[in-house]
């Protein structure tokens, strides 16, 4: 059978509200996450990517109320991302519903909390968060904050780096195509497809569904996640997949 | 009256929250000494095999999870919660499981001897299961028409005696059980409580069959 490709919705959350943003800046209010959650849910997503996209910077947790309600209705994986920083937040947040969660920020200051956290609850839970920012040709640097803050890594080595102690996905976001609809940056998700050997989880500029096939046909990660297709184009979910579906072969999309 | 066992590891609110949607009436068993007032238990587990037997051990729900079996009242695990019922994995060396029924849990080998795209581990996705021919199996899957279901695990179940398997599932090369049934204990490899319609419809089915 041939490897699953997961349609992930991608919703960063602000406050009470689901929220897009452009270069991970500019900030846009769509709606109530849990609507917005339980329509994607009907529409046939794979999976939930839930962002807290202030607690990084703020040094809050606001989303565990919100995740506990959409967990009620919600019957497919969640993963909750955004200010996590020790065992105890990552314990609260698999309390409240979440099955993974999402981490970048504290990382960088601490990443031995990749090898507890996959000790402890799994690696399957434990999701590296990437924000990459393009530095030169074919290099890529890691950066921290909701792609504010700069780490000096090399993208691959730190990719390389997280699996080594337990990282159990990529979830990868190119800062420079963020919310433009320009599409993919496929040489940076090649680049990482190459060294990675857990699933990898894409984002960052799909503007139309093209782009998905693109993916797919040229790389074929384990999925993409969508935010401008779904929350402002309202595009649907089930609709996306019956073009993935009938327009190529090589991946298994679940209808 | 349905029980989830609270032993500190696994997703036991999303379990619960997927019971209630079915209108099926469930407490979170955090007291060992509390199993014995309910006619099913569920054994749920997430994260790797020897994290999860060691805090269940050491919060003393060995003995009484092996009396609830032995009175031949419902037991079922999911995902690490089933591989927990077998002799012992091979996760971070050898550990020892529940010994409830005969076979061992061993690592996913997607990429042996195959020119096909690399398979990455954790196997995390959706994925078809095949469903094998006999009669329990027609009952635990009525009114199911995807067999669609989300996994995530690196580790997988090798029964003894593979009459109890129920379905399998491939990945890669691999092909392992997904289902087990073996009179009052029941397995299920993926996450029913995280795969949709399907998945709930098939704790709805599991648990009616009392």
């Amino acid at each position: 059978m041939n490897k699953n490709f997961r349609i992930i919705p991608r919703m960063d959350i602000k406050g009470d509200k689901l929220i897009k943003t452009i270069r991970l800046e500019g900030v846009r209010p769509v709606g109530d996450p849990k609507i917005f959650a339980k329509k994607y849910y009907d529409q046939g997503a794979d999976e939930i990517f839930l962002i807290d996209a202030v607690a990084s910077l703020y040094g809050r947790n606001s989303l565990f109320d919100v995740i506990k309600e959409i967990s009620q209705e919600v019957f497919i994986p969640i993963t909750l991302a955004g200010g996590l920083r020790c065992l105890e937040d990552v314990e609260k947040a698999l309390n409240s519903g979440a099955d993974k969660v999402a981490i970048n920020t504290e990382l960088h200051t601490q990443p031995n909390l990749i090898n507890e956290i996959s000790k402890n609850f799994g690696s399957n839970c434990m999701v590296l968060q990437v924000d990459a920012k393009k530095i030169d040709e074919k290099k890529w640097e890691p950066y921290s904050d909701c792609g504010r803050e700069r780490t000096y890594k090399d993208l691959l080595e730190w990719i390389k780096e997280a699996i080594d102690r337990g990282a159990g996905e990529i979830f990868l976001t190119s800062i420079d195509d963020e919310g433009t609809k320009n599409g993919l940056d496929l040489e940076l998700i090649s680049s990482v497809n190459e060294i990675s050997s857990v699933p990898l989880i894409c984002s960052g500029g799909v503007g139309e569904l093209s782009n998905i096939k693109e993916l797919i046909e040229k790389i074929g990660t384990d999925g993409v996640a969508l935010s401008n297709l779904l929350h402002i184009e309202k595009i649907n979910i089930s609709a996306i997949k019956a073009f993935l579906h009938k327009s190529q072969k090589k991946m298994y999309i679940r209808q | 009256m349905i029980g989830i066992i609270d032993y500190g590891s696994g997703n036991i609110f999303s379990v619960s929250n997927a019971l209630k949607k079915i209108n099926v009436q469930n407490n979170i068993i955090k007291d060992p000494s509390q199993i014995k007032n309910f006619s099913t238990i569920i054994l749920p587990g997430v994260g790797n095999f020897k994290s999860c037997i060691t805090k269940f051990k050491k919060k003393n729900f060995l003995e009484c999870t092996l009396s609830h079996v032995l009175k031949k009242k419902k037991l079922i695990g999911i995902c690490v919660g089933m591989q927990m019922l077998f002799e012992y994995s091979e996760e971070n060396g050898k550990t020892e499981g529940l010994s409830l029924l005969k076979g061992k849990v061993t690592l996913l080998k997607p990429n042996q001897n195959t020119s096909e795209s690399f398979l990455s581990l954790p196997n995390m996705g959706w994925s078809t299961i095949k469903l094998k021919k006999n009669i329990k199996v027609n009952k635990f899957f009525q009114n199911i028409n995807k067999l669609d279901y989300y996994f995530a695990h690196s580790y997988a179940c090798r029964l003894d005696d593979k009459s109890h398997i129920i379905a399998t599932n491939s990945y890669g090369v691999e092909e392992y059980t997904s289902v087990l049934a073996s009179n009052n204990i029941f397995g299920i490899q993926f996450h029913p409580e995280k795969s949709g319609q399907s998945g709930l419809q098939l704790l709805k089915n599991i648990l009616s069959n009392d």
